[in-house]
């Protein structure tokens, strides 16, 4: 895969990330669950801001950067907190396997921003109260 | 959200890992050559420096972790998820090389102490390692480096 499809991929990524954000954050009580309300709002923001600086990378390129879907398809309707915090879980695994291979299919500047993705989706993991992983993005490597 | 492209390469890694010792074995079978022929030189592998001094850097902190361990018993279990952390990543980053001989650094006398100069480093080595993954030149590499993160959220 070239650098410019795996940007793109994690482009397709994020809009899909800052969908199912903005689904949690509405299924979210503010008052009632204000820790994990400001968990979601801090992961909508940090996806928001990663989608503009991929849209500016691939620009850089001369390339269209890929465009949201529509909509997309929710597991089902958010009922609880916990259902909230395991959406949130399963995206921010799905995009550290994203960044995971960004990392592999860039250099320098690139490469750079990949890593400091792949570290925070990993720490957004920690808070979310999930477990640590011994290999981010790459299970296929704990064997 | 659509499925991430996974690097082909890495897994042909692991392929050819746990492969190796079969075909080891299987050398060990074949009848001798009639003539001796020498061997021909082998082909570094790509990043094999930077893989290197990767090692180096996590040895030099599972040294650390292990002296602490030994001088305070009961901090022991609490760094056990350390040790399999960097045990996971050293095994990833094994190429059949040459072991290095580290030294890690003298426990302090108070468990607190020892704990806090263990769990300190990790923060350094996670960042010795993003630095080796930026410095790597292959694509197969660098993957396996970056978010290191400590086994715990307190550290």
């Amino acid at each position: 895969m070239s650098t410019i499809e795996s940007l793109q991929a994690t482009l397709a990524a994020e809009h899909a990330a800052i969908f199912v954000y903005g689904d949690a954050g509405a299924h979210t009580s503010q008052s009632a669950e204000p820790e994990l309300f400001a968990t979601i709002s801090t992961l909508y923001r940090t996806h928001r801001a990663r989608r503009d600086q991929l849209r500016l990378l691939i620009s850089d390129r001369g390339a269209v950067p890929v465009a949201a879907e529509a909509s997309y398809e929710l597991p089902g309707v958010l009922r609880t907190p916990v259902a909230v915090r395991r959406l949130a879980l399963r995206t921010e695994e799905r995009c550290a396997e994203v960044y995971a291979a960004l990392v592999a299919n860039t250099a320098t500047t690139d490469r750079d921003w990949a890593i400091s993705a792949l570290s925070e989706a990993a720490q957004a993991r920690i808070l979310l109260n999930g477990s640590p992983e011994v290999f981010p993005g790459a299970p296929e490597l704990a064997g | 959200m659509s499925s991430p492209p996974v690097p082909t390469s890495r897994r042909t890694a692991l392929a050819l890992a746990l492969s190796a010792p079969l075909v080891l074995a299987a050398c060990e079978l074949d009848p001798p050559s009639a003539v001796p022929t020498e061997a021909p030189a082998a082909e570094p592998l790509p990043d094999a420096e930077v893989a290197a001094s990767a090692r180096k850097a996590i040895l030099l902190t599972v040294a650390s972790i292990e002296a602490a361990g030994v001088r305070h018993p009961r901090l022991a279990a609490g760094l056990d998820p350390w040790l399999a952390l960097h045990a996971a990543h050293l095994a990833v980053l094994d190429d059949g090389s040459e072991a290095f001989e580290v030294e890690g650094e003298i426990p302090a006398s108070t468990a607190g102490v020892a704990r806090d100069r263990v769990v300190a480093p990790e923060g350094s080595l996670a960042g010795a390692l993003a630095d080796a993954a930026r410095r790597a030149a292959s694509g197969d590499w660098p993957a396996r480096w970056p978010a290191c993160r400590p086994p715990s959220r307190s550290g």
